[in-house]
């Protein structure tokens, strides 16, 4: 990348994170309710209104909304995101101590997505017509009509409650914890990717460069691997991606359903108390993930794609 | 709206899917008198009844006909669902299209906020917004609209903006017909069908986000008869009473499979190129 790429790209990110900050900010400080009342609530009964006015004002809620952006702005570029309401840890140790779950989630997920889809598009792809594509196609249509969160409860019903093969919560996140959850998304996510590889293998198998390996005798299997599969590979990894951007957030539903200690979790639970600046700094922390995997497969793309990179060059 | 949709609209090949989907809004319409039990009656005598002649689903954790509160839950989807399209439909449109036909500052500005708004995975920042502005069932529906506006304005702007560039266009200008005329009648028709199109292929995905936001309490909020809900009320009794995981769940996907089956059979007759995008950014995230 020129210099002068990554400082406009810089720009884009310092201005998209800006404008993010102050969005979630102004939606935070426009609906009724506080989090001082929140906070106070939470521990049983209803707080006297000089209680609840000490609590606004160690909170700083009782500035006016611009200080109170600029302050935390301030704050917030030195890293520092403030302390949670309820758990009165700072917000970017609670974040990073539920980073790892959800880490292992989405890399787990997204690796066997990949393989299955790519087997599974495929196969169905070659066999186009056939048996097989009919019922690759019949199970990725099905899947594509049913929410992850369906599949997650369909799961924990027949797998923890029917046939108690697997405990219905667990509190770690390792081991037999990570079975449903990472079925869950893989499944979800593989009935999409079968039919964007299923798609981009039959795009390719027309054209020019396939036929001419065929003329030159190579076996199917040969081009199917070696020709075919890393032209397809290279249009999937803006959604792969992509994927992985949502999948950092932590996938809110499906880490509900199965109690798992990740982010996506933190962040319901965070957004249903009102914790402000967990929500704030989950909402940044999300932004920049999308900010830079965008970057990562702009970049991906340069390296893989000698197109591309001529095409930039030359221009 | 050019003649290629019209035609694809009308086609013998898309018929029975328009069919099963006008049905199902028949149902929703006609939901409450069709209910053989009253939706909010509870009965403290009658509580997770497996299903029998008087409930053919079972009953719920209140006594509640589970099968009239499916029945009427269709209303409830579709009302969400349909509005929030329409809405995501009419504003990303109407926004494109202007970013696309003004160009310069609008452009610039429009495309900004979009891009910051894309940044973003849809369902989690549409939980957000719900969860800042607080449950309910406008609010889930708003905030889907939020996360999905941006991808229909710029969608119709790289429409606009392909058609502007077109030689039929051109051709116009030559023959002395207005900008606005040009717009109105030239562009816009080439443009819509495919928003359109793009709109029904959304329904399902709204359907899904929409029914999310409603498990997560986000959505619609008790004792209102909507699937997501029952689902995240009788999550605690699946064990004893399956019925209330089975009904609703088999309620949403049928609803989707409609949609879906509809806007993929719509996909296939148009054929359009520039929708290959579309369909590979809708609803990849989980």
């Amino acid at each position: 990348m020129t210099i002068k790429s990554s400082l406009s790209w810089a720009g884009r990110f310092a201005i998209t994170l800006l404008g993010v900050s102050f969005l979630t900010f102004t939606l935070t400080s426009l609906i009724p309710g506080d989090p001082a009342e929140a906070m106070l609530s939470a521990m049983g009964n209803s707080p006297p209104p000089e209680v609840l006015a000490k609590a606004r004002a160690d909170l700083g809620l009782d500035k006016p909304f611009l200080e109170r952006y600029l302050s935390w702005l301030s704050r917030a570029v030195r890293m520092d995101f403030g302390v949670s309401y309820f758990s009165k840890n700072t917000v970017l140790e609670d974040l990073a101590d539920k980073f790892p779950a959800t880490l292992k989630l989405a890399v787990l997920s997204l690796s066997l997505t990949v393989v299955i889809s790519s087997i599974t598009g495929l196969a169905s792809a070659v066999r186009k017509g056939g048996v097989l594509d009919a019922v690759v196609r019949g199970i990725s249509f099905t899947g594509i009509s049913l929410p992850s969160f369906l599949v997650g409860l369909l799961l924990l019903y027949v797998v923890s409650l029917k046939f108690q093969l697997l405990p219905v919560v667990s509190r770690t996140a390792s081991g037999k914890a990570l079975i449903l959850p990472v079925a869950t998304l893989t499944f979800a996510m593989s009935v999409k990717y079968t039919r964007q590889v299923r798609n981009l293998v039959l795009e390719e198998l027309g054209k020019d460069y396939v036929l001419g390996a065929r003329a030159r005798g190579l076996s199917e299997t040969r081009i199917l691997v070696f020709h075919v599969l890393p032209n397809v590979l290279l249009p999937l990894v803006t959604l792969l991606g992509l994927s992985f951007g949502s999948l950092l957030g932590g996938t809110a539903l499906v880490e509900v359903i199965f109690s798992w200690p990740g982010l996506g979790n933190h962040a319901i639970a965070s957004i249903t108390r009102r914790d402000y600046p967990v929500v704030q700094a989950y909402v940044l922390w999300l932004s920049s993930v999308y900010m830079f995997i965008n970057l990562a497969v702009d970049v991906s793309y340069r390296l893989l794609d000698p197109r591309v990179r001529a095409g930039r060059e030359a221009s | 709206m050019s003649g290629a949709f019209l035609r694809a609209a009308t086609s013998p090949r898309i018929r029975i899917h328009l069919i099963t989907a006008l049905a199902l809004v028949l149902l929703a319409i006609f939901a409450e008198r069709l209910a053989p039990n009253d939706i909010y009656k509870t009965d403290y005598t009658m509580i997770l009844k497996p299903p029998s002649a008087k409930f053919i689903m079972g009953t719920d954790y209140m006594g509640r006909c589970v099968f009239s509160r499916i029945l009427c839950g269709t209303a409830t989807t579709l009302k969400m669902t349909f509005s929030a399209v329409a809405i995501i439909f009419a504003f990303g449109t109407v926004v494109g299209v202007l970013a696309g036909w003004l160009g310069g500052t609008t452009d610039t500005l429009v495309m900004r906020l979009a891009d910051i708004m894309l940044a973003f995975p849809g369902l989690i920042l549409a939980i957000a917004i719900a969860g800042i502005m607080g449950g309910g069932l406008q609010n889930a529906i708003l905030a889907i609209a939020a996360v999905t506006w941006p991808r229909y304005a710029r969608l119709s702007r790289s429409l606009v903006m392909k058609e502007r560039g077109s030689v039929y266009v051109d051709a116009a200008r030559a023959a002395g017909t207005g900008q606005l005329a040009i717009l109105v009648r030239h562009i816009l028709p080439n443009v819509l069908s495919l928003m359109i199109l793009s709109a029904v292929m959304d329904i399902g995905v709204v359907t899904m986000e929409l029914a999310g936001l409603s498990y997560l309490g986000l959505g619609a909020q008790p004792p209102a008869p909507e699937w997501g809900l029952m689902l995240a009320g009788g999550k605690t009794y699946f064990q004893t009473a399956p019925w209330l995981l089975l009904a609703p769940a088999l309620a949403i996907f049928i609803v989707i499979v409609i949609f879906n089956l509809l806007g993929d059979r719509l996909r296939d007759i148009l054929d359009p190129r520039d929708l290959g995008t579309i369909a590979g950014e809708r609803g990849l995230d989980s």
